[in-house]
C-alpha cells in the first residue's frame, strides 16, 4: 500500500527550502538516504553549494518517490539516459512494489532551494530559478532564444526585462528536461508564447517530432522569488492538476 | 594559443562569470558542474564568452566537450591554435 496516491492527471511538486542546509547535522541525516555511488559522487563535489544542492536534491527525490512507492528510500533504484537525466531502474526485482509503475520525475535546484516534479507516467521537466539572479538576460536571449522570444524582452521596459527572461528561461530548461534533451537540443528550435491570462503555447522553429499541443506547461512561484517551470507531455484534454509537497529539513 | 593560454583564457572567463569562486584548485578532468556551483546559463554565458572574445562557434551536439578544463582545452586546442594571444 502506497502512503501517497498519485493520479494521471496529477503533477506533484516537491520542494525542500535548504535555508539552514549546510548545518553538518542535516548533511549526516540526508546522506543515509543516497545510494553508495551517489554518496561516493556527492564526496568528490568541492564547491559547499553545490555539494549542499546535489546532496539535497537525492535526498529529496529518493525521499519523495519513496512516498509513492512504499519503498525505503536507500533501496530506489535510478538509471541515467545518455543526457544523464535520471529515471526510476523498473526492472524485475529492482523496485519492492509492482514493477508495472512507471512514475516519471525530475529535479532541479539553485541557490536555496530544491525541486521534484513527479507524474505517474508522463514525461516531466522542471526548472527553478531564483528571480533575484542578474544575468546578461539580453545578451543570451539574442543569442540562444527564438527570435520572437529574443525581440519580445527587447521591446520591454528594462525593469520587466531580467523578471520575463527568467520565466522564459525556466519553460526552456523544463522542456529540453521533459524531453531529455538537455543543451544539446538548441534553444532556438522552439518558441514560447506567454499570454496575459497564464496560458503558456510551444511552437517549433525547426522540424521535430514533438507535437505542441502534446504539451502543458505551467508558470509558479514556490516562495516569494523563486520561479518554477513545469512541462508535462499530456494533451490540454486532459488538465493537469498541480499539487505542492514540502520536505522539512 | 597554446593549450597553456587557453587554460588561462577560460580561468579569465570562468572567473568573469562566477566571481566568487576559488579557481585555485580547479582540478583538470573532474566536471566543472562537481567542483563549480554553474549551472547551464552559467554554461551558455562560457559559450557565448568565447564566441564574443575568440570568434569560436560551438555547435549544440558539441557543448559536452566542455564538461571539464581538461576536455575543454583539448576540445578548443586546434579550434584556437591560430587565434594570437
Amino acid at each position: 500500500m502506497s502512503k501517497i496516491a498519485i493520479t494521471h492527471r496529477q503533477v506533484d511538486l516537491w520542494r525542500l527550502s535548504l535555508e539552514g542546509i549546510a548545518n553538518p547535522a542535516v548533511f549526516d541525516a540526508y546522506r543515509p538516504l543516497l545510494s553508495p555511488e551517489e554518496v561516493e559522487r556527492e564526496q568528490r563535489f568541492t564547491n559547499t553549494d553545490a555539494r549542499t544542492q546535489f546532496l539535497a536534491g537525492r535526498a529529496l527525490l529518493r525521499t519523495a518517490l519513496s512516498q509513492y512507492l512504499d519503498a525505503d528510500p536507500r533501496h530506489i533504484r535510478l538509471r541515467y539516459q545518455n543526457g544523464g537525466k535520471p529515471t526510476l531502474d523498473s526492472s524485475p526485482g529492482i523496485l519492492p512494489v509492482s514493477s508495472d509503475s512507471q512514475l516519471q520525475f525530475n529535479l532541479s535546484h539553485t541557490h536555496g532551494m530544491v525541486v521534484c516534479a513527479i507524474t505517474l507516467r508522463d514525461p516531466i521537466g522542471v526548472d527553478i530559478e531564483s528571480t533575484s539572479r542578474r544575468s546578461n538576460c539580453l545578451a543570451l536571449a539574442r543569442r540562444f532564444f527564438a527570435p520572437a522570444e529574443a525581440n519580445l524582452l527587447l521591446s520591454l521596459p528594462p525593469d520587466e526585462q531580467q523578471a520575463k527572461f527568467i520565466e522564459t528561461w525556466t519553460l526552456k530548461e523544463s522542456f529540453i528536461k521533459a524531453i531529455g534533451a538537455g543543451l544539446a537540443m538548441p534553444l532556438a528550435n522552439f518558441c514560447f508564447t506567454l499570454a496575459d491570462d497564464g496560458a503558456v503555447t510551444i511552437s517549433f522553429t525547426q522540424p521535430t517530432s514533438e507535437q505542441a499541443d502534446a504539451w502543458q506547461f505551467a508558470r509558479l512561484r514556490v516562495a516569494s522569488d523563486y520561479q518554477v517551470a513545469i512541462a508535462v507531455r499530456r494533451p490540454a484534454s486532459e488538465p493537469s492538476e498541480i499539487v505542492i509537497r514540502e520536505m522539512r529539513v | 594559443m597554446t593549450a597553456a593560454d587557453i587554460r588561462v583564457a577560460i580561468l579569465d572567463i570562468l572567473h568573469d562569470i562566477a566571481p566568487d569562486e576559488d579557481l585555485s584548485g580547479l582540478k583538470e578532468d573532474v566536471p566543472f558542474r562537481e567542483q563549480l556551483e554553474l549551472d547551464s546559463m552559467d554554461f551558455l554565458d562560457i559559450v557565448m564568452e568565447l564566441r564574443k572574445r575568440y570568434r569560436v562557434q560551438i555547435p549544440e551536439n558539441e557543448y559536452t566537450e566542455l564538461a571539464s578544463m581538461g576536455s575543454t582545452v583539448r576540445y578548443l586546442e586546434p579550434r584556437m591554435k591560430d587565434i594570437a594571444k
